[in-house]
């Protein structure tokens, strides 16, 4: 189906390639995954087998590429008539403004009948619980549900070949599962599977093949034919001997059991919230209902929920980005022996203009929180105006040895990779010296090497007395970090963490 | 897991269905752009102006509605201290009895752009709040644009409400910072406003336009000669009945337009030197 031989691809004005020599071969209906460190050159292979290299990106290509009977380099468009692509940010790829006609788009243009056509699209919907969301803005719906509907739209068109980057990065545990069963049926239908992703756990059964890329060359090339004793692909690739200094994520993750907030021998809480509803016009419906619950103090509280439950919202709650429609969010206070992160202010009930200044939120969206011409002028423009000069030349100096930017510190931060942007938007956060410090989805499309550093200082800031709210899906995130869970549920079913 | 069949009807859907076709709007939106660039009289753009206003109020998006005619304001006024400070400027460095005709001339007829502008703002923000890429692509499909052209379109109509997101996002993380970005911090910090806006927008819309060119064309978007549709467009009763009224109202306003007495030229403009060359002597004004 798909056979590669000394490929190498040369992006323009890039010193060293992105691809050399890669060489593998895949049969119809077998599963393929390409990982490694962030850099290794998994997305610009993913790119040269959906055609966008060299159609969109130009550089100097090598080698041999055949998908099907296709000879690459092919014209765009009858690459993509037998390679359905699913990108990393769902934002990105949906060009259609409701669920139901997104997942059409691609079959209209295949100039499938209508009927085969609603027939597809029902079946893609109801495969991703999505059937209840057809008709909804796809700027309503949140990004797992977003990603849930790429997904559809890939599997709809009918692909021959599916090409995934990263397609879990914004999924909850329960949709992910559910995409690694789909993944199975779409093997049994005998479609093939190329999946760039830095999370191994989920494919474990699902996998046939394995590449592991660094600088653009193949380390490692793992096949379950050949494997040890019927060997999961993952666990050979576990056994290797230079797989510690690979820099990637465990092949075993398991949903850790945590205590839920509230119960009896938490900590004293950081935030209490008490009677909060919530809804973004009279019209939708209820996000929270009488929902209340506290955050201990000192402790990393995950907030896990499926997609679209309201996660996000309840962040942007406690940082005073949104107005509860009724309700009382409060901060208590604590003194500064108890911590290192005082509350700035002694009231418990705070205004929305306080609680954001005591309040750092690392959003999901990492280009839109990156301004300045340095990241050393950045970190100096996260800090907190109180502070004098030195204070902040300390803070800079300490957080940029912290999280490994030193080097990178004259550097543009709109050039920095995505791993290093991460850790940059962390250290701002922590310029600020918050007393609650949220996260949205810290560690998604991070290889396990950045994802250990942010879960370090994520435990470091909470050893000092700190209160964090991490709101992932990262189960090996969860498993390292988390000391409490909340768990949030659609607002017509009982919440948890409700006193 | 997948199923092996599923019933899916997209009319049943709790989505939003505009009660006009996409094309019938175009229509309106060509019609009253037309006529109303031939208007010219505060009586027939004013009838025009509610007339479109009655079109527009049929989207119930009350909260945009408001949001752009209070920006038509914010500029209608803004340029309204524009040439008021300059026409003063100038009658101070030139004195002079035809400075000051010509310059309360232009201060007489500064609402006349903007009484047009109205009409067109209501059509083509009628069409925006009810924008679907699926009436799009029917339309697009009947006229047979060709696909250099199709692409750069529907990027550009799919990236405007990424955009209001992004800005959104962006105002909240501007915020966390401990900074507010609008219209005051534009007058008192105007370089750290392009700092903390342009730079993140640029970055955002460029990285956004790229990968939605992307995502169109892997989606073969354009490729096909005779796409099919999930949904048929249908002209309808209504159809016909809004496009026939706007027409007649249209050559109604242009009948009356036609018969009001012309209004005064501005001295020394040009339209008034032809008509003072063109008219006899001793009839001139």
């Amino acid at each position: 189906m798909i056979t590669a031989e000394n490929l190498s691809y040369h992006y323009p004005f890039c010193d060293a390639p992105s691809l050399a020599d890669v060489s593998f071969t895949l049969e119809k209906g077998e599963a393929l995954l390409v990982t490694g460190a962030s850099g290794c050159g998994k997305s610009t292979l993913l790119r040269t087998l959906n055609g966008l290299i060299p159609n969109h990106f130009k550089g100097k290509f090598e080698g041999r590429l055949k998908v099907l009977d296709l000879e690459f380099p092919a014209p765009l468009d009858e690459v993509s008539a037998h390679v359905g692509t699913v990108l990393q940010n769902p934002e990105d790829q949906i060009m259609a403004t409701t669920v139901q006609e997104e997942v059409a788009l691609a079959l209209e243009w295949q100039c499938v009948p209508q009927d085969e056509i609603r027939r597809r699209v029902g079946v893609a919907l109801n495969s991703f619980d999505l059937a209840r969301l057809a008709g909804r803005s796809v700027f309503n719906i949140s990004s797992g549900e977003r990603q849930k509907c790429v997904l559809a739209a890939v599997m709809a068109a009918g692909a021959d070949v599916v090409v995934m980057d990263e397609p879990t990065a914004n999924l909850s545990p329960e949709a992910t599962e559910d995409l690694a069963k789909l993944c199975l049926t779409l093997k049994i239908h005998g479609v093939t599977l190329v999946i760039v992703d830095h999370r191994l756990y989920w494919l474990r059964g699902v996998l046939d093949r394995l590449l592991v890329l660094s600088d653009g060359k193949v380390m490692a090339s793992i096949a379950s034919k050949g494997g040890r004793n019927g060997q999961d692909v993952l666990d050979i690739l576990s056994s290797l001997p230079d797989f510690a200094t690979w820099g990637m994520r465990s092949v075993n993750v398991s949903c850790p059991a945590l205590p839920t907030v509230g119960k009896a021998g938490s900590p004293q809480p950081a935030v209490t919230i008490r009677d909060l509803y919530f809804r973004y016009s009279k019209k939708s419906e209820w996000l929270y209902n009488g929902f209340s619950t506290s955050i201990p103090r000192g402790a990393v509280t995950a907030v896990v929920g499926a997609n679209g439950t309201g996660k996000t919202t309840l962040a942007r709650l406690l940082c005073g980005l949104l107005k509860p429609t009724s309700g009382e969010i409060a901060f208590v206070a604590a003194s500064q022996a108890d911590s290192a992160h005082p509350c700035a202010s002694d009231s418990s009930a705070l205004t929305p203009h306080q609680r954001r200044a005591n309040t750092a939120f690392v959003m999901q969206q990492m280009d839109i929180q990156l301004y300045m011409r340095t990241v050393e002028e950045e970190l100096i423009f996260s800090a907190p105006r109180r502070l004098g000069r030195a204070a902040r030349c300390a803070d800079v100096a300490h957080w940029l040895d912290v999280f490994g930017l030193t080097h990178l510190k004259d550097r543009h931060p709109h050039s920095l990779s995505g791993g290093e942007k991460q850790r940059l938007v962390m250290a701002c956060a922590l310029m600020k010296r918050p007393s609650l410090l949220i996260l949205d989805e810290p560690t998604s499309g991070l290889d396990g090497r950045n994802m250990r550093i942010i879960a370090r200082e994520l435990k470091a800031y909470t050893a000092s007395g700190g209160t964090a709210l991490l709101i992932t899906h990262d189960l090996e995130l969860l498993s390292i970090v988390a000391d409490f869970k909340l768990e949030i549920a659609h607002a017509e079913h009982p919440m948890e963490g409700v006193d | 897991m997948l199923a092996l069949s599923a019933k899916f009807d997209p009319d049943s859907t709790v989505g939003k269905r505009d009660a006009l076709d996409i094309r019938t709007r175009l229509l309106i939106s060509l019609v009253v752009t037309s006529v109303t660039l031939y208007l010219s009289s505060n009586a027939t753009l004013a009838a025009m102006s509610a007339l479109t206003f009655c079109y527009l109020l049929q989207t119930r998006r009350y909260a945009v509605i408001v949001a752009a005619y209070l920006l038509m304001l914010l500029m209608t006024l803004l340029s309204l201290g524009i040439i008021y400070g300059s026409s003063r400027l100038f009658m101070l460095l030139l004195p002079g009895e035809g400075m000051s005709r010509m310059m309360s001339g232009v201060l007489d007829n500064f609402h006349t752009p903007f009484l047009r502008s109205i009409p067109s703002m209501n059509v083509l923000l009628s069409i925006g709040l009810n924008f679907s890429v699926q009436g799009f692509v029917g339309t697009m499909k009947s006229v047979r644009m060709p696909r250099f052209l199709f692409i750069p379109l529907l990027v550009f109509c799919r990236f405007v409400p990424e955009f209001v997101d992004v800005i959104r996002q962006l105002r909240d993380a501007v915020r966390m910072r401990g900074f507010a970005v609008g219209f005051g911090s534009a007058i008192l910090h105007p370089f750290q406003t392009i700092r903390l806006t342009a730079v993140p927008l640029v970055v955002r819309t460029l990285r956004m336009a790229d990968n939605l060119s992307m995502a169109a064309e892997m989606k073969r978007v354009g490729y096909a000669k005779h796409p099919t549709q999930l949904r048929t467009l249908r002209f309808r009763h209504l159809d016909f009945a809004v496009l026939a009224f706007t027409v007649l109202v249209s050559a109604a306003l242009c009948i009356w337009e036609a018969h009001l007495p012309k209004p005064k030229r501005m001295p020394g403009t040009r339209s008034a030197r032809s008509s003072q060359i063109s008219q006899p002597s001793g009839i001139t004004k």
